[in-house]
């Protein structure tokens, strides 16, 4: 298939850059761990409490800072859009538009190769990065649960874990495949930029939808961070709409990747 | 057999404030193992031509048809297995070097690669195949997308603008190696060029192109019989030239001076008015004195194409 020819040269291209953000998250993850105290986070979670409920919003919808899961949640996953999501967005909005401003496309394009199979190439080179940087992390965060001293007392579900790092996969994927959408037919500035504001206001809305006009609060229906809570399963430990909300991100990226290869079929590759 | 065919192909580029009639209906056809030439000034249509006929673009209107076989270019792509391609601006990959950009197109699409083949043209382009692009001047990256348009086996060769920023003796090689690989597998070979001594030297046939319509299309033989007439004349005085020039100016407005000094000058004039031109050239004198030596030619494929620049660009004319 000419399409994981395409993906797995760009992941070569980008494997160094993919394995540094692995590296470094990794690292930010291990400091996480290491600081862990449920003694101190317990007086932690009190401060926070008396915060106002938008605060609150802003580090996640759960607190349960006395527990691995509830830290490693308010700290990392809960913000994997800001950690995770503004680099894939800004990789993946650059994406086409670089192809063609740089006129690679051209010699790509002229040969048998189908459009359609070009944008999934370029596509799937995200998913996987994405899926190497996660797994990376996953089996970082694994081996510090496993060794660290100050987790011994800890209660740790390795399934829970899973489906949460799953959870944070797909939401990452949802918001790269956003930017990717508009680098098909946008400029790369255009295309960036339109991704940032698109996160901003799912962001928004996703997450301060409590704020607004009591008939107007199924707008947060519209938002990718309403269908992302991994503290639902690791500090509530439930799975209650979970595959819901993995079905719905899932689909949405199954739209948008369609939707991605309509509009680039249709367009003029420019001079 | 036709390898090309174009017939009325239109696309227009529509922008918020207005439709640019990129190509205008032009048809044109291109026999097996031609060198056909395709030639005209900037935004004239040539690249757009190209890129049609490669399904680079969309909404493009009329019918192409490769190795006699009707194609649309916006659904098809295996005509493109029998087509080699240099793109008229050259992007490639900046990491890779020469081989790996071959490797790399050889295995995304099944395109036979004979290394010692690509060394050896690589060679003969005086290309370092180690370096990564990255590090290559214009002119040699140039010859990396020349590497890559002759991987495989190709009926049609379309080269726009081949020879960018390639020095005159690298440009003489290239040609020499397209005559070769024509003589060798019989392939067409469809140019787009500013380079119009080489044209002349290289091409069978061209096409000239200007506003997006082809306004000629003939062989350049033909052209050349059927073109300007170059006429070098020589008087005995500075007097008898400048006699001659008003005399120029008021009988053949349309005549287009090439060069003139003390007593010499060179113009093209059409191939019609010739016979009246030279009646009055040997009958009349010129400050009291006939003439002292002419020479007339057929003109240059480039005196023919700039004939054509100069009626889109009148400031150019004065």
């Amino acid at each position: 298939m000419k399409l994981f020819t395409i993906a797995k040269i760009e992941i070569k291209k980008s494997f160094k850059a993919t394995f540094i953000l692995s590296l470094f998250m990794s690292l930010f993850v291990i400091m996480i761990i290491a600081i862990f105290d449920p003694e101190l986070f317990a007086g932690f979670e009190e401060i926070i409490d008396a915060y106002p409920d938008i605060i609150k919003n802003i580090v996640g919808s759960a607190f349960d800072l006395g527990t691995i899961g509830g830290l490693y949640t308010v700290e990392f996953l809960s913000m994997i859009w800001l950690w995770l999501g503004i680099y894939f967005i800004l990789k993946a909005g650059q994406d086409i538009p670089t192809t063609i401003e740089n006129k690679t496309i051209d010699l790509v394009l002229s040969k048998p190769l189908k459009r359609r199979e070009f944008i999934l190439g370029r596509y799937m080179r995200f998913i996987f990065s994405i899926l190497l940087v996660l797994l990376f992390i996953g089996i970082v965060t694994f081996i510090m649960f496993e060794i660290s001293p100050n987790l011994q007392d800890q209660e740790i579900d390795y399934s829970e874990l899973f489906w949460a790092l799953t959870w944070a996969f797909l939401f990452v994927v949802s918001l790269t495949t956003t930017a990717f959408f508009f680098s098909v037919f946008l400029n790369r500035k255009r295309a960036t930029s339109l991704a940032f504001g698109m996160m901003v206001l799912f962001f928004i809305v996703g997450y301060f939808y409590g704020y607004f006009e009591e008939d107007i609060q199924e707008i947060k229906r519209i938002s990718l961070f309403f269908y992302y809570d991994p503290a639902r399963i690791l500090v509530s430990h439930s799975y209650e709409n979970v595959l819901r909300d993995f079905l719905i991100l899932s689909g949405y990226s199954v739209v948008m990747v369609i939707a991605s290869i309509v509009i680039f079929n249709k367009r003029d590759i420019p001079v | 057999m036709e390898v090309i065919q174009v017939k009325n192909l239109v696309k227009y580029y529509k922008t918020k404030k207005k439709v640019v009639k990129a190509v205008d209906d032009i048809s044109f056809s291109i026999l097996k193992g031609e060198r056909f030439g395709f030639l005209g000034p900037n935004g004239s249509g040539k690249t757009t031509t190209i890129r049609s006929i490669l399904g680079l673009l969309r909404g493009v209107k009329g019918e192409i048809a490769i190795l006699g076989e009707k194609i649309n270019p916006n659904k098809d792509t295996a005509y493109r297995n029998h087509i080699g391609y240099i793109p008229g601006e050259l992007g490639l990959e900046p990491e890779f070097n020469a081989i790996q950009i071959c490797k790399y197109l050889s295995k995304l699409y099944d395109i036979s690669f004979n290394l010692d083949e690509i060394k050896n043209i690589a060679e003969r382009l005086k290309l370092d195949v180690s370096r990564p692009i990255q590090e290559l001047s214009k002119g040699n990256r140039q010859k990396v997308g020349i590497l890559t348009s002759l991987m495989g086996d190709f009926d049609i060769l379309i080269l726009d603008e081949p020879t960018a920023g390639l020095d005159p003796l690298i440009q003489s090689e290239f040609f020499e190696i397209i005559r070769e690989r024509q003589e060798k597998t019989s392939c067409t070979v469809f140019i787009c060029s500013h380079l119009l001594s080489e044209v002349e030297k290289f091409c069978n046939r061209v096409a000239i192109i200007r506003n997006g319509k082809i306004v000629e299309i003939s062989k350049i033989s033909e052209l050349k019989q059927k073109g300007l007439k170059s006429f070098q004349l020589e008087f005995t005085s500075n007097a008898g030239l400048m006699e001659f020039v008003q005399y120029l100016e008021s009988q053949f407005p349309s005549a287009s001076v090439k060069s003139q000094s003390v007593n010499r000058i060179e113009f093209l004039i059409t191939p019609e008015k010739k016979r009246n031109l030279l009646h009055d050239i040997s009958e009349m004198q010129w400050a009291g004195e006939y003439i002292k030596d002419f020479n007339i030619n057929n003109s240059s494929l480039e005196d023919i194409f700039m004939k054509y620049y100069e009626i889109d660009n009148p400031e150019e004319e004065r």
